[in-house]
């Protein structure tokens, strides 16, 4: 570690010394990852991370649609057999060849970094029987049952070289044996502070645009904002709504909004005859009614909640999924605002006077999700739902939530795979066993669970896509969850630069390129 | 001495004791960690074994028997999310923390001592009002709005100094300073500036107090009629015994000026040990925030050890031995 730091101080002085020729780039990031172990942890800063070092056999592009990347390109023999070509000439950062042993070896892996991580990237390996080195460029893999999302899951899993099987998280988080096949070479690492990075100029794509990439973590957004105001940084991630006018009135500075795979959704208590914050005047729990959540999400004016509460820094949502995604259902409306109508819903389930209702929320999550949380209370209360609000810290509302302590909750939930069996599996499946661990509303339709466990098998694109399609219809028609609106991300630069931004919201340096190329 | 040494090592043994029951139970209402860390999308056999591995699954005052037991072989556990021994972590990032704090407490005691000598000195003075406004100022604007305005000032609109993270730094016996660069010194100016504004005001009233008190004692007259020089009066008689009560405060403050350095260092992204705490608690990382509390407890037994012998010193008439003063 002293040795990575006192690197960093030296090439930190050599590259100022070197002048105007070295192209460096500095980034603030929101979140510091908090391992350099790209197979330990599953969490957005280190994922993030990572993709600036690592590679999979296939990458997640920045719409999140799946590229090849050290595998060129995939047949399926039958149900259960896949076979990929390697790409030729790829090398590892220490100089050696990337091969199909490198493959094995890094899929092996996966269970040695899952040791003390708080969330693994075991699930994303579960569905594997075996890897077969079948020659050094060629990889059979076959799985347990037919595997529709194998290339969704393999994107996630960086590829290490095979000496490396046997090397704990420990040693990667000290900085040694951070090697990859990616766009940039890790040089050194202090968590929550800084990780820099320099050019990997063996890389198999088209080289990066900076010599030496230096990313700085700053928690508090306002001092995010103060670094890139300042020039300290020449780039900052996550701009805080509340400063975005700001930035963009200063001319040297440049804003960049792009859409993002998070929706903000609501979770009804749909299970129970009594909820503990929903209560009719009979004490029975009113969000068993669909008509009732019907209302509620006819009450929701979700343009005013975008355009007043996030400064129009999001989408509203009518689903799960963003337009685009693989599930995505085009005849899906988004639920207009028409308090009236829910009004007359409230009537007709037998609540014309309403009922009483506290609505719980987290308040340091989410963007503004406490400003939400109000905004949606008053919403409702408007059409008759005497809402009450409460806020906690996250880390107290989730596990209450999980414990199903409240009756309405609002969460956010990110599209991790691209495909919208990410968010309908978690959300909406019944609960049980390896199935709905964040259905905190207890939704259960078996027809909507046999559509997405249909689709999980189907291994052909067209007929996963309807069936995906289905289960999204069936669980918005009972309003399993009421989706609010799509979270958009917002980058901020000096106007030397310029960035593709991605929906996953990763800032990835090898998208940052100077401006006007 | 040895006696007093004695009891002191054995109330903070109960201290540390205390506090970390008191932490274990308190982390251990507000939530579960598995909530937050894992993905929606894992099974509960996964789940499972998660838990079993941080050892969650037992009841809490087993969970404390076995961090107890560790903690006494001098392994604290690891860190959730890092997967380091938070131990590692926390001393990796004071030298930070100490550094910011260090400076901050010169600041005080160079700026803070001088002009309230001056204020007490002249009471009446227009300049003396002066420093009174200011230490009011300093007393009651909140150390994060007045961060953010000198980094306005001094970073985005003058441009004269870095507005975050630390400097360059060098390495004495190991420990990495940035206070003997240049660019270290640079980046430390406007943090530490921001967490001493406080302390300055409070030297200020207090060494302002004392010197008015002293000045109007017996001594000083005897002193004056015997035809002592002013200078020497001021600095021999007044100074020492206006700092007896300023050590006793003063050291105190040391304490707090760590335990405040959070909020500086998230403004200033200052990579010391406050930033990575409010991340712990955040995420209830559990083995992090127990190392924490606990190496903070430490630090405050051996700064209050160290304000009892500067007080020996400065009051003869006080003995550390002496059980009338515990």
């Amino acid at each position: 570690m002293k040795q990575a730091i006192l690197a960093a101080a030296v090439a930190a002085l050599i590259s100022t010394t070197a002048g105007v020729e070295a192209a460096d780039l500095t980034i603030g990031l929101a979140a510091s990852p908090t391992s350099m172990d790209p197979q330990f942890y599953v969490v957005g800063p280190n994922s993030a991370m990572a993709r600036n070092i690592f590679d999979g056999l296939v990458n997640q592009d920045k719409n999140q649609q799946i590229q090849p990347a050290l595998a060129v390109s995939w047949k399926t023999t039958d149900d259960l057999t896949w076979e990929f070509k390697l790409r030729e000439g790829v090398k590892f950062h220490d100089g050696s060849d990337f091969t199909a042993e490198d493959v094995a070896a890094s899929i092996k892996r996966v269970e040695l970094a899952s040791k003390n991580s708080p969330s693994s990237f075991l699930p994303y390996v579960a569905d594997i029987e075996s890897v077969e080195v079948v020659d050094p460029l060629t990889v059979r893999i076959k799985t347990k049952q037919p595997a529709a999302l194998l290339l969704n899951n393999l994107s996630r899993i960086a590829m290490m070289p095979a000496e490396l099987e046997d090397v704990p998280t420990d040693t990667l988080n000290q900085g040694k044996d951070v090697i990859g096949t990616g766009p940039f070479k890790f040089v050194s690492w202090q968590p929550e502070n800084r990780v820099v990075l320099e050019r990997n100029d063996q890389y198999w794509g088209e080289p990066a645009a900076w010599d030496q990439v230096t990313f700085r973590v700053f928690t508090n957004p306002s001092a995010r904002v103060a670094a890139i105001r300042s020039g300290d940084v020449d780039m900052i991630e996550a701009v805080p709504t509340a400063d975005l006018d700001t930035l963009k009135n200063q001319s040297d500075i440049d804003v960049v909004t792009h859409s993002s795979n998070r929706v903000m959704y609501l979770h009804l208590d749909q299970d129970r005859d009594q909820s503990p914050f929903a209560k009719g005047r009979d004490g029975s729990n009113p969000l068993k009614k669909a008509e009732v959540r019907r209302a509620i999400s006819l009450a929701i004016n979700r343009e005013a909640l975008v355009d007043r509460i996030m400064d129009g820094q999001g989408v509203p949502a009518g689903q799960l999924v963003p337009e685009g995604y693989f599930g995505y259902a085009p005849d899906i409306a988004v639920d207009p605002y028409d308090p009236n109508e829910a009004k007359k819903l409230l009537a007709d389930a037998g609540y014309p006077s309403g009922f009483s209702l506290t609505f719980h929320a987290s308040n340091d999550r989410y963007p503004n999700d406490s400003l939400v949380a109000q905004a949606i209370g008053q919403l409702l209360t408007r059409v008759g739902i005497k809402t009450e609000i409460v806020t906690l810290p996250a880390s107290v509302y989730f596990s209450r939530a999980s414990k199903l302590e409240f009756s309405m909750i609002m969460g956010g939930a990110a599209v991790e795979t691209g495909e919208a069996s990410g968010v309908l599996g978690p959300l909406l499946e019944t609960y049980g066993p390896g199935a709905g661990q964040g259905n905190r509303g207890r939704y259960s339709s078996p027809e909507f669970d046999a559509a997405l466990q249909k689709a999980r098998l189907t291994v052909d694109e067209g007929a996963r896509q309807a069936l995906l399609q289905d289960a999204m219809r069936i669980a918005m028609k009972d309003l399993g969850v009421i989706p609010l609106f799509f979270l958009a991300n917002s980058w901020a630069m000096k106007d030397a630069f310029q960035l593709t931004p991605r929906t996953d919201g990763y800032t990835l340096a090898y998208d940052v390129k100077p401006a006007g190329q | 001495m040895t006696a007093f040494l004695l009891r002191r090592l054995s109330q903070t043994v109960i201290t540390l004791l205390v506090m970390s029951v008191l932490v274990f139970v308190g982390i251990y209402m507000v939530g579960n960690p598995i909530d937050i860390l894992i993905s929606a999308s894992a099974t509960p056999a996964e789940r499972q074994q998660i838990i079993t591995a941080m050892g969650l699954d037992l009841p809490v005052w087993q969970q404390y028997w076995i961090f107890l037991k560790n903690a006494l072989a001098g392994d604290l556990g690891n860190s959730f999310v890092y997967n380091q021994p938070a131990i590692r972590l926390i001393l990796s990032r004071m030298p930070a923390t100490l550094e910011l704090a260090f400076s901050a407490f010169v600041i005080a005691l160079l700026i803070g001592i001088p002009l309230g000598l001056y204020a007490g000195l002249k009471p009446r003075a227009v300049g003396s009002r002066g420093v009174m406004v200011f230490s009011i100022l300093g007393f009651s604007l909140p150390t994060f709005w007045i961060g953010l305005m000198m980094i306005l000032v001094f970073s985005v609109y003058l441009g004269w100094l870095p507005a975050s993270g630390r400097g360059q730094t060098v390495n004495v016996l190991g420990v990495p300073l940035s206070i003997l660069t240049l660019d270290g010194l640079s980046h430390l100016v406007l943090p530490a500036l921001n967490l001493a504004l406080f302390k300055i005001s409070l030297v200020i009233r207090l060494t302002r107090a004392g010197v008015i008190e002293c000045m109007q004692m017996d001594y000083v007259r005897f002193a004056r009629a015997k035809g002592v020089p002013e200078a020497r009066i001021v600095l021999l008689h007044v100074l020492k015994n206006t700092l007896i009560p300023l050590i006793t405060v003063i050291g105190l403050e040391l304490g707090s000026l760590i335990a405040f350095a959070v909020v500086t260092e998230t403004i200033f992204a200052w990579p010391g040990m406050g930033k990575l705490i409010i991340d712990a608690i955040g995420v209830l990382d559990r083995p992090l925030i127990l190392a924490y509390l606990l190496m903070t407890v430490v630090m405050f037994t051996i700064i209050n050890l160290i304000v009892d012998i500067c007080y020996s010193l400065a009051d003869p008439r006080v003995r550390l031995g002496e059980d009338s003063r515990s």
